[in-house]
Parts: C-alpha cells; sequence; structure tokens
C-alpha cells in the first residue's frame, strides 16, 4: 500500500475543503439559501475529491485541444499529458463521468422544485455511466483483432442494462431515504461506503495511482455532510448523495472489471448504505430518529466489513504467494516505502 | 563497324538478361516455437526479475538487395506476461503495470530499415500501455536456413526502454523496480 500518512492527509484535506464550500455556500448558517447550500454540497465535494486526488498523485489524461483553456485551469489539478479519448477507465471516471453527476446535480440546485429535468438526467446518466466506463476494453471491443470481444452483443446489452438497473435503483432508493428523518445517516454511510471501497479496491490488486481514488471521495463525502449539520432547516445533501454514489458505482466497475475486486465485494459494497432503509421497516420505525439513525449506519457497517476483510484475507494469501519461503511477507506498502 | 555495333547489343542483351526479373522481397511468418521475448528489471537495486511473454505473433520482410524494402511487424499478448510467479503475474497483468483488460496487446511496426553489418538497424513505432513511440534497435542475423522444404531465417535484438515512458507502473518509485526494462528478442521466421 501507498504511504499511510499521504493518504491520511488527502484525505483531511478533501474532508476540509469540501467543509469549507458547504460553510461558504451555506451563509448564513441559521437561514441558508437551499438552492446555493445545495450546489455548495455537490461543488464542495467536487473540490476536495478533486483536491484530495492531487495530493495522491492520481492523473488524468486531458484532451490536448479540445478544452485547452480549461486546462490551463484545471492542470495543476489533476496534471497534465492530452489524449483523447481518455486513456484508460479510470481516466473515463475523472474526465467524464465526474464532470457529468456535477453538472446534473448543479442544475438541479438550479432549476429548484421542479424535479423531473434532474430525474431524467439522473435516469440517463445512470444508463451510460457503466458503458463510459467500460469504453475501449477487451469487453467490448476488438482490441485483439477483429472478432476478439468477449461480450456479444446480446451480452453486452444485458450487462449494461444489468448495471444501470442497480445504479438507478441504490441511487433512488438513498435519495428517497433522504427524505424521510431517519434518512439523515445516508451521506455517512455513503461516505464511509466509499472510504472502505478505496482500501476494498487496493486490496484487489489496484494499490497504486487511481486505485485509491475511493479514500478522498469518502472523506469529501463526509467533510460536506458533517458541514452541512451545521446549517439550519431543509437538509442539502441530496447533491453530495448522488455525487458519491454515482462515482461509488463507477469506482467498483473499474475494480471489478479491470482489477481483482470479487463481484460478492463490490455487491456488497454498492448495497451496503440500502441497509440504512432497515430501521423504516414498521416495529423499528418506532425508534426515536437519532436511533434510527445510529442503526443505519452500524447496518452498513456489517456488510462493508464484511467486503473488507475478504478482501483483506485474499491480499495476504497472494501476498504470501509471491514472496520467498522462510521470509517475512513484503508488503507493496515495503515496497512503496523502501529507499525513503 | 556493323560488326562491332552487332557485338556490343549482343553484350547489353546478354547483360540484361543475366540480371534477371526484380526480386521481390521474401516474406516471412515469425515461428512462435522457435521464437522469444525476453526481459529483466532491477528489483529493489539488488538483481534481476526476468520474465518473458509466452504469446506473440507477427511477420517481417526481407530483402538483402534492398533494405528499404524490409519491414518487420510483431505484436505480443500482454495477458502472457511470466515471470514464474502466479501472484506477480496477476499484479503485472491489473491496472497497476500492463492493465490488460484495456491494453491487451504490445505492437511494434516498423517505419523504416537501414542495413548495417551483420543485419539491419530498424526504426518503428512500439505501442505499449496506450502509448506509442518510436524506437530504433538493431537486429542480427539473416542467415538462411532450409527444412523439410521450408526456408527458415532468424534475428535476434537486445534493448532498452523505460517503462514509465509508457506508463507501465507509473506509480511504483523506482527504488523498488528500475525504470529501465532489458529486453531481448529471438525471431525465426518460415517462408513458404
Amino acid at each position: 500500500m501507498p504511504d499511510k500518512i499521504v493518504i491520511l492527509k488527502a484525505m483531511g484535506l478533501a474532508a476540509a475543503i469540501a467543509a469549507f464550500v458547504v460553510l461558504l455556500t451555506g451563509l448564513p448558517w441559521r437561514l441558508p439559501r437551499w438552492r446555493l447550500a445545495t450546489a455548495g454540497g455537490v461543488a464542495g465535494a467536487a473540490l476536495g475529491f478533486g483536491v484530495g486526488c492531487w495530493w495522491l498523485d492520481i492523473k488524468a489524461d486531458w484532451p490536448r485541444t479540445l478544452l485547452r483553456p480549461f486546462r490551463a485551469l484545471c492542470c495543476w489539478w489533476l496534471g497534465t499529458s492530452a489524449d483523447w479519448p481518455p486513456k484508460e477507465a479510470m481516466d473515463w471516471l475523472l474526465l467524464v463521468i465526474l464532470p457529468a453527476i456535477v453538472g446534473v446535480e448543479l442544475f438541479g440546485a438550479a432549476i429548484g422544485k421542479v424535479r423531473w429535468p434532474v430525474w431524467l438526467l439522473r435516469a440517463l446518466l445512470a444508463a451510460i455511466a457503466g458503458r463510459i466506463v467500460l469504453d475501449n476494453s477487451v469487453y467490448i471491443a476488438d482490441l485483439s483483432g477483429p472478432g476478439s470481444r468477449q461480450w456479444d452483443q446480446t451480452l453486452t446489452l444485458k450487462i449494461l442494462a444489468g448495471l444501470a438497473a442497480a445504479l438507478t435503483f441504490v441511487w433512488a432508493a438513498l435519495l428517497l431515504l433522504l427524505r424521510r428523518p431517519g434518512g439523515r445517516a445516508v451521506p455517512f454511510a455513503v461516505a464511509g461506503t466509499c472510504a472502505a471501497a478505496g482500501a476494498t479496491v487496493m486490496f484487489s490488486g489496484y494499490a497504486t495511482g487511481a486505485g485509491q481514488l475511493g479514500l478522498p471521495l469518502g472523506a469529501a463525502i463526509a467533510g460536506a455532510f458533517i458541514a452541512s449539520l451545521l446549517l439550519a432547516g431543509q437538509r442539502t445533501t441530496g447533491g453530495v448523495v448522488s455525487f458519491g454514489v454515482v462515482v461509488l458505482f463507477s469506482y467498483l466497475v473499474v475494480g471489478y472489471y479491470f482489477a481483482d475486486l470479487t463481484l460478492r465485494n463490490a455487491a456488497l459494497l454498492f448495497f451496503a448504505p440500502l441497509a440504512c432503509w432497515l430501521p423504516e421497516l414498521p416495529v423499528i420505525r418506532r425508534l426515536p430518529v437519532y436511533m434510527r439513525a445510529n442503526l443505519g449506519i452500524a447496518l452498513t457497517v456489517v456488510p462493508v466489513v464484511i467486503a473488507l476483510y475478504l478482501a483483506h484475507e485474499k491480499f495476504v494469501a497472494d501476498s504470501a504467494a509471491k514472496s520467498s519461503t522462510g521470509t517475512e511477507d513484503i508488503s507493496p506498502e515495503d515496497y512503496m516505502n523502501f529507499g525513503k | 563497324m556493323r560488326k562491332r555495333l552487332t557485338g556490343c547489343l549482343v553484350a547489353v542483351f546478354v547483360a540484361f538478361m543475366a540480371a534477371g526479373p526484380a526480386r521481390a522481397a521474401d516474406d516471412y511468418t515469425i515461428d512462435p516455437v522457435h521464437s522469444g521475448v525476453y526481459f529483466k528489471i532491477q528489483h529493489l537495486g539488488l538483481s534481476n526479475v526476468f520474465g518473458r511473454f509466452n504469446e506473440f505473433s507477427g511477420t517481417f520482410s526481407v530483402d538483402p538487395s534492398d533494405a528499404s524494402k524490409c519491414s518487420f511487424a510483431m505484436s505480443i499478448k500482454t495477458t502472457s506476461v511470466d515471470t514464474g510467479n502466479a501472484g506477480r503475474d496477476k499484479h503485472l497483468r491489473s491496472p497497476d503495470f500492463f492493465n490488460d483488460k484495456q491494453f491487451p496487446t504490445i505492437e511494434f511496426k516498423s517505419t523504416a530499415v537501414k542495413p548495417v553489418k551483420d543485419g539491419y538497424e530498424v526504426t518503428g513505432n512500439l505501442t505499449m500501455h496506450g502509448e506509442t513511440k518510436p524506437i530504433t534497435f538493431t537486429l542480427t542475423g539473416g542467415k538462411k536456413a532450409e527444412m523439410k522444404g521450408v526456408t527458415r531465417t532468424g534475428f535476434t535484438t537486445e534493448l532498452v526502454l523505460k517503462r514509465t515512458d509508457f506508463g507501465v507502473g507509473a506509480n511504483v518509485p523506482p527504488a523498488t523496480l528500475g525504470e529501465e526494462v532489458q529486453i531481448a528478442i529471438g525471431i525465426e521466421g518460415t517462408k513458404k
């Protein structure tokens, strides 16, 4: 694993920047302007996430000509070099999906109470997110010559439809839960799941570079959520949750299809935040709101810890196979810190 | 005078016939059984880790009289990387290194060939991990042999590449894994 101190600093930076933006756009805190605060939540989470990635030296390939003016502004954030279309799946996530979800949620904050246009955009993004991440991969492209793609057209449609359905279901369910009193735990559950997903993907053979992406993501969402608790009145975390769910989904798709993340762990992580719905069952609903919220977080922790544990055990087993007999196991962290 | 002119014409005709028709380059297909792609890279600055690619294919054309008609092309499957350790090979195929799900092959195609002592100097484009860069190396060999009606020829080369130039293991510190990768390739081709 990469340096733990560097990772913790990146996460702290991500959370602090997200919180700062939320508090800034939430002024005055006793009577925040709902639309601005909502937009601030999304922008804060995105900016915190971006700065966290920059701290971890996670670079994406920028288009050389199409976004040249924008590149000058953003190259300090994510690094330079330019190829279009993006080279790897993580580049698609950072260059296309991330701006798309930020744009959709900022649009949602801007249009106010008319919700159907933003739901239409969310449905569209959910439908194509999986396809975007899998672009130019051995699954759907003839990279090794004609007919070499692994999925035929029918299988491709089935898998992409399944991914779209899963994302739509989880996304809608969590936003619906946010409207209920017990739904205040949702942003925290999503934040924790994102951070755990980061560690799980790193244990699953994507330890360096963009493999660490889940950690600043979780920290940024947590920072935005905690700051939003200081704002009085209407909850403004819908955009933050949407941002987290879509990026988490894309990240897990990359981990499963390109790294060694198992389907079981990917499913455990992606559906874990839905555990926040369990305290809404008829019997448990009688409990006080704060107890239901805490119970929701506790229930989310269960599948997350299981996934993390299974990934860690597999990682330890694989590392033992790589090291020579009679010597102490050398971890990737030992490698990354060698010579420092 | 007439006899001298006739003699000159005959000499020219004979010389023309002796030259024969223009020769085309010989086309060969790489025989993977008698060819190999090997590499070594420094580990912790102490010694080298050795590996190879087990699956590759390619073609080349050789015209000993005109090097400009020679060409070389090769495709190596990144999924076939083999360092003798299954866990390490799986990690090499992951997005941390070759990312075989997005870049399943390493491709080389020559753009210029010129003759040198005992072989050819070949310049071409190497595409690896989504990056295409020009490289130049010297191929030594070119002798022919015939066995069971099949003509064979072969070449060897050694070259050094920087893995970071192609984004392979870009986040792995050089102190852990050397930046330079030494590569040795031997190709034997068959012509029908």
